[in-house]
């Protein structure tokens, strides 16, 4: 039992019709979890509903033909009849990226570990690594298939290269910015090398991870889809490209949808790994990002 | 079982915008089992001093000993309390202050008790399972203090443990302080901007001057322990605090 005050834990009816804000509150872990979750899904359904309204209404309203942009039910019927063979080419792509996404993720933060235990390598290599930022990383990808070939491989290798900027940057950032003191801290306490690493400054440091990680898995997916544009014989970014050469401008936009589809739930699954991760964040802020 | 030395130390920072000279030429012996306080003005290297004992700092100039010899690593047996709180936002009050104890590869199980206890003794007791993100400054220091103490250091360096704290708070566990010191005599070093705290506990009030910090004055407090609440209003205490004061009225 903590003698810590919760503020008397309301329904989210009873705040409203006392007309109290419903934020900023301390929100008490089980909670209303259900039923933000279900509010949460009605409000992006909604946003989904607004702007398939808004799609058909500018098809109608300046008279675009369908093989410019078709409705949206036409493509949703097409997504439909498709569905098996969407399906297909969406588990391709999400293979591409979480392995990807994956490997760049342990190159990143060991890569972010190395230059922040060693001075020497920090110095030789964080600021080719901020410079590096600058570069556009797909540039480099028809080369890839220079090197590599076609196939797999090669994207994910595309992948990896593109998610492993973000994680690197932003860990060995978020690393460089744990105080002085608290390293003394753990010195004091016989902390270093790595158990120092593992009880204090990646913890610490977890948040800028997480945030690099997020960038990475949007990048990652975008490196899977190039990939695809250039070398792929299957997956979105191929499914996309045949489509449009062969003038289905409906299965294209199926494909977008399945992308956008895909990349909100990769970001989603970061989201969550990054709470689990930081729970005392999800418990204990004053501001519960609001749904 | 500790004696510490300093021998003509100074500190030089070097940062970008030039040489910062932190402390210069201090010279002073602690005897062990004795309890000394550093007071000086804010930015006269009282910090810079501690860290260098504790080894980490390196000093520029001169030699820091413990028992006899010279300061070259961290100096993990002693309990070091840092001027900000650094709790880990991350565990709970109790792990925060089994930290110390995680951090030397003792026996949790061994210490768990004594960490309670300890937390008792500041009021603290029912924060236990708390996250310091739910605590006040001062609540956070009084946590600090138990893992700067609970693993039975032989040495205490102290660095302005109670500045957080509220007025009565700060008594009170000024009191528990001195009581603890009494028991137990170890060698103790606090650094505390309360010339009244410096007397009412220490054996040695060290005067520092702004910066570069140097030593302005040694004070010995021929009070005799143990010291009540009541020693504040003799005139022998306050005989001490307002010359120490003198120091620093410009
Ligand atoms: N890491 C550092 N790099 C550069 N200069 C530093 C560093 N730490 C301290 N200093 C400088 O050294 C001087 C002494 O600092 P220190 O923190 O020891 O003072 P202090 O006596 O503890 O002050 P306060 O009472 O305000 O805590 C200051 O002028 C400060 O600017
Ligand atoms: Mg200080």
């Amino acid at each position: 039992m903590t003698a810590v005050q919760q503020p008397t834990p309301m329904s989210d009816a009873a705040q409203e019709s006392v007309g109290v804000p419903a934020r900023p509150t301390f929100r008490a872990r089980a909670g209303h979890g259900a039923s933000a979750f279900l509010r949460r899904a009605a409000k992006i359904l909604a946003i989904v509903v607004v702007l398939l309204l808004l799609w058909k209404l500018v098809t109608v309203v300046f008279g675009i033909r369908d093989f410019l942009l078709p409705p949206p039910e036409q493509v949703l019927e097409e997504m439909w009849a498709n569905a098996a063979v969407l399906w297909g080419h969406t588990l391709v792509t999400a293979q591409e990226v979480v392995v990807g996404f994956l490997i760049a993720a342990v190159l990143g933060l060991g890569c972010a570990i190395l230059m922040t235990a060693s001075q020497l390598v920090a110095r030789l290599f964080y600021p080719a690594l901020v410079i590096s930022q600058a570069i556009p990383k797909v540039a480099i990808a028809p080369l890839l298939v220079v090197w590599l070939g076609f196939g797999q491989p090669t994207i994910i290798t595309i992948v990896v290269i593109i998610a492993f900027f973000p994680v690197a940057v932003s860990g060995a950032g978020g690393l460089r910015e744990v105080p002085r003191d608290l390293v003394m801290l753990g010195n004091s306490m016989g902390l270093r090398g790595a158990r120092l690493f593992r009880k204090i400054m990646i913890p610490y440091a977890l948040g800028a991870i997480f945030s690099g990680l997020k960038v990475g898995m949007t990048l990652a997916l975008i490196g899977a889809v190039v990939g695809e544009f250039v070398t792929g014989q299957s997956g979105l970014g191929y499914y996309i490209q045949s489509s449009s050469s062969a003038f289905n401008v409906a299965q294209s936009f199926g494909g977008i949808i399945a992308i956008v589809v895909l990349g909100l739930v990769a970001f989603k699954l970061v989201e969550l790994a990054e709470s689990l991760a930081m729970p005392w964040r999800r418990e204990h802020s004053a501001f519960t990002a609001s749904a | 079982m500790a004696s510490l030395a300093f021998r003509s130390v100074g500190k030089t920072y070097r940062i970008q915008s030039g040489p910062v000279q932190a402390l210069q030429d201090v010279s002073f012996d602690i005897a062990d089992g004795e309890f000394v306080s550093i007071v000086g003005p804010s930015g006269c290297g009282k910090s810079t001093l501690l860290k260098m004992c504790a080894g980490l700092v390196p000093r520029s100039d001169g030699d820091i000993l413990v028992d006899d010899r010279s300061v070259t690593g961290v100096q993990t047996q002693m309990g070091v309390a840092f001027q900000d709180s650094l709790l880990l936002e991350w565990r709970s009050v109790l792990r925060n202050v089994l930290l110390q104890i995680e951090s030397r590869k003792l026996r949790i199980e061994d210490y768990e008790q004594r960490a309670r206890d300890l937390l008792e003794t500041v009021g603290m007791e029912s924060f236990a399972d708390a996250y310091p993100g739910q605590l006040s400054g001062g609540m956070k220091q009084r946590v600090a203090l138990c893992r700067t103490l609970v693993h039975d250091p032989s040495v205490l360096l102290l660095d302005e443990p109670f500045g957080a704290l509220d007025a009565m708070t700060r008594d009170q566990l000024v009191l528990d302080l001195g009581k603890m010191w009494l028991e137990t005599r170890k060698t103790a070093v606090l650094v505390t901007h309360s010339i009244s705290e410096a007397v009412f506990l220490s054996d040695r009030v060290v005067v520092m001057s702004g910066r570069p910090g140097t030593i302005l004055d040694i004070v010995s407090i021929d009070i005799p322990h143990p010291r009540g609440i009541a020693v504040r209003e003799s005139p022998q205490f306050v005989e001490y605090v307002t010359s120490i004061g003198r120091y620093f009225q410009s």
